[in-house]
């Protein structure tokens, strides 16, 4: 691991047995992996410090590959505690026959923290693999995730200090230990960037897939949306009044879209409003401009005021030629106003015909039986407001 | 990934258990000798593997 | 005539609105960028500057900041497309005296440059009713100057008018009020939006935006 080195080190799990730790450094050396093999396992059986340090370069150094070998995978699935304690259990059990059998090292000094490492190791390595579209799923349950992480943590550095308490009673092993601890810290500072980066790697991926994801969604809107109003408007470009209905429509859709951080499935009175006038505004072609302060939730009386509304803007739009409608809507707790007005040719309030009783039947007559009331201001040629207000 | 619709979990349970009763049926007829050095063992590795495969179902 | 320079990125919009103001104000320049429009309204001292809202670089609120330097005294009528009620606020209280949205016919749009020039304010029937919302009661903050926190029955009579889409001097007849009152009601209602001390005002436009 000279610092000199331009190549990164890479596992190659495709090659490896485990993590393909060993066939990275062989790949990085230039050398055959058997040979660092055996020096691993020969560590192992000097000291068995091989085995941490092998499991943190597992963790440590990125994949040079996707391929994961199959044991890597069963550690990187669901469920982390059970698979943490099938991994204690398996690692006592492997211990407890190796004791039985009095191979090398194993004994009660050893045993139990390796146990214990084996499971806290299994709880990390499950939450640093996982893979980042899990990451974001579970992004919801950010505690239960640090606990995992800690917990896991917390074990390992137990096992490590029952090992390294066990070991203090023989001085020889403490020559050992001290050393291992040095490598460990340095193998640590030095494989840092490399955790670093690789984890910033993954958050710009996530980072760029996201913008794309969103572009891809603005386009999907804009080909549905403008690019078809678009072609219809170059369809129609004899009848301006249709353009300009189709603009206008158009318009309203794509403001709604922008902003449409109302909360979907909860209807409003100035929702409801603003969709009863761009209704009215797509079947009659005279633009209404819609201005709302102010906003309520939808009970059966503002329903009424809105469907009265809504009569009063198709009347407007019939009667009152092209210029635009204005529809004015001032909500409060104890009370709602609504102004509908036009800029028509304006009639005698007094002399209604009595055959035209739409005004009277469904706008006067809806607002009194809901306990509000409307009333209709109009002077030959100033226009028409027709008051809609429940308190 | 998810062929079968057999519960995987269940499955390794089973075998478990049929390898711990074959281990304990071969010390009852004299095949092996089983003593608590060994069977210890042998029940934390089912145990293990069973979790193991819990986890992962 | 009224001088009027035109800023807007959108080369298309800035001959669409010479043609219609052609013959209503005297249009002397036009410029695409903040750069340019700095440069060219500290040259030019038209008396007034149309502002697009959204531009690249900083969009309207640069221009302003950075022509307030220059000429403190130079009017601006904010002209949009966006009626995000952050922006038009946000613009307003940078020193824009009105706001009117790019739908407005060229006629209108010429008599709210003329008023604009004569020191009054233009509130479009949007931008009143995002006043009236902003200083909706209930949201008045305490030890604050009273006066400026609030606005009056009158203002706010004026105000609704607006917003139901009357004309200035139809709000003055329907008020028995001269229309000389009414801009004086509406020049009021914009010092208060510029000096208010509420931070709401700002708060209130982004949540409004979040939850309209």
């Amino acid at each position: 691991m000279s610092s000199a080195a331009p190549l990164a080190v890479r596992r190659d799990p495709q090659h490896g047995y485990l993590g393909g730790v060993c066939a990275g450094f062989a790949a990085r050396v230039g050398i055959d992996p058997l040979l660092i093999r055996i020096g691993f396992i020969a560590a192992v059986a000097l000291g068995g410090v091989a085995i941490p340090l092998y499991a943190i370069a597992w963790v440590l150094i990125p994949s040079d590959s996707p391929e994961r070998p199959a044991f890597q995978r069963l550690l990187t699935r669901q469920d982390t505690w059970l698979v943490a304690a099938g991994m204690g259990c398996l690692t006592a059990a492997g211990l407890l026959l190796l004791r039985t059998w009095d191979v090398w090292f194993v004994n009660d000094r050893f045993l139990w923290p390796l146990v214990i490492a084996a499971t806290g190791g299994a709880l990390i390595w499950r939450q640093s693999q996982t893979a980042p579209e899990r990451v974001a799923q579970r992004a919801r349950l950010p505690r239960q995730t640090v606990n995992r992480a800690t917990a896991g943590a917390a074990l390992v550095v137990g096992g490590a200090l029952i090992f390294l308490y066990a070991n203090d009673a023989l001085a020889p092993a403490r020559d050992v230990v001290v050393p291992v601890l040095v490598i460990l810290v340095a193998v640590a500072i030095i494989l840092a960037p490399w955790w670093i980066r690789l984890v910033r790697g993954l958050a710009d991926e996530r980072a760029a897939r996201i913008r794309s994801q969103e572009r891809a969604e603005v386009a999907a809107h804009l080909h549905d949306s403008v690019l078809q109003t678009l072609a219809l408007v170059q369809k129609r470009a004899d009848d301006p009044r249709e353009v300009a209905a189709l603009a206008r429509r158009q318009e309203r859709e794509l403001r709604a879209w922008l902003n449409n951080s109302r909360p979907s499935g909860e209807e409003t009175l100035a929702s409801a409003l603003e969709a009863a006038a761009a209704e009215v505004e797509g079947d009659h072609h005279v633009p209404i401009e819609v201005v709302t302060v102010g906003d309520r939730p939808l009970d059966d009386r503002s329903a009424a005021l809105v469907a009265a509304a809504r009569e009063a803007l198709v009347n407007a739009s019939k009667f009152a030629g092209p210029e635009p409608i204005s529809l004015y809507v001032e909500a409060t707790e104890e009370r709602v106003e609504v102004f509908v007005r036009d800029r028509g040719p304006g009639f005698d309030v007094e002399e209604v015909p009595t055959d035209r009783r739409g005004v009277r039947d469904s706008i006067v007559g809806r607002m009194e039986r809901h306990g509000g009331h409307a009333t209709v201001h109009s002077t030959p040629g100033y226009g028409t407001e027709v008051e809609l207000v429940i308190e | 990934m998810r062929r079968g619709r057999v519960d995987r979990t269940l499955v390794v349970a089973g075998l478990a258990t049929i390898a711990l009763g074959a281990l304990l049926l071969l010390d009852r007829l004299g095949s092996i000798d089983l003593r608590f050095d060994y069977l210890a063992p042998a029940v934390l590795a089912a145990i293990g593997i069973v979790l193991i495969s819990a986890g992962l179902s | 005539m009224t001088t009027v320079v035109i800023v807007d990125d959108h080369s298309l919009f800035r001959a669409g609105v010479r043609a219609e103001l052609d013959g209503l104000v005297d249009v002397i320049g036009d410029a695409a960028t903040v750069e340019d429009a700095v440069k060219c309204v500290v040259e030019l001292e038209p008396d007034v500057v149309l502002l697009d809202v959204h531009m690249p670089g900083g969009g309207g609120l640069e221009v302003l900041r950075q022509v307030a330097e220059k000429r403190p005294a130079q009017r601006f009528l904010a002209l949009s497309v966006s009626d995000a009620p952050e922006d038009v606020i946000a613009i307003i209280r940078a020193g824009a005296r009105g706001y009117v949205t790019k739908t407005i016919s060229g006629e209108e749009l010429a008599d709210a440059v003329r008023r604009i020039s004569d020191g009054d304010a233009v509130f479009s029937p949007r931008l009143a009713g995002f006043v009236l919302d902003a200083f909706a009661a209930g949201a008045a903050p305490v030890e604050v100057d009273e006066e400026l926190e609030q606005l009056t029955t009158r203002e706010r009579e004026v105000l609704r008018h607006i917003a139901r889409g009357y004309l200035y001097k139809e709000i003055a007849a329907r008020l028995n009020i001269s229309t000389k009152t009414v801009e004086a009601h509406v020049s009021a209602v914009l010092r208060k939006l510029q000096l208010s001390s509420r931070h709401e005002l700002s708060r209130w436009a982004v949540q409004r935006r979040l939850v309209d």
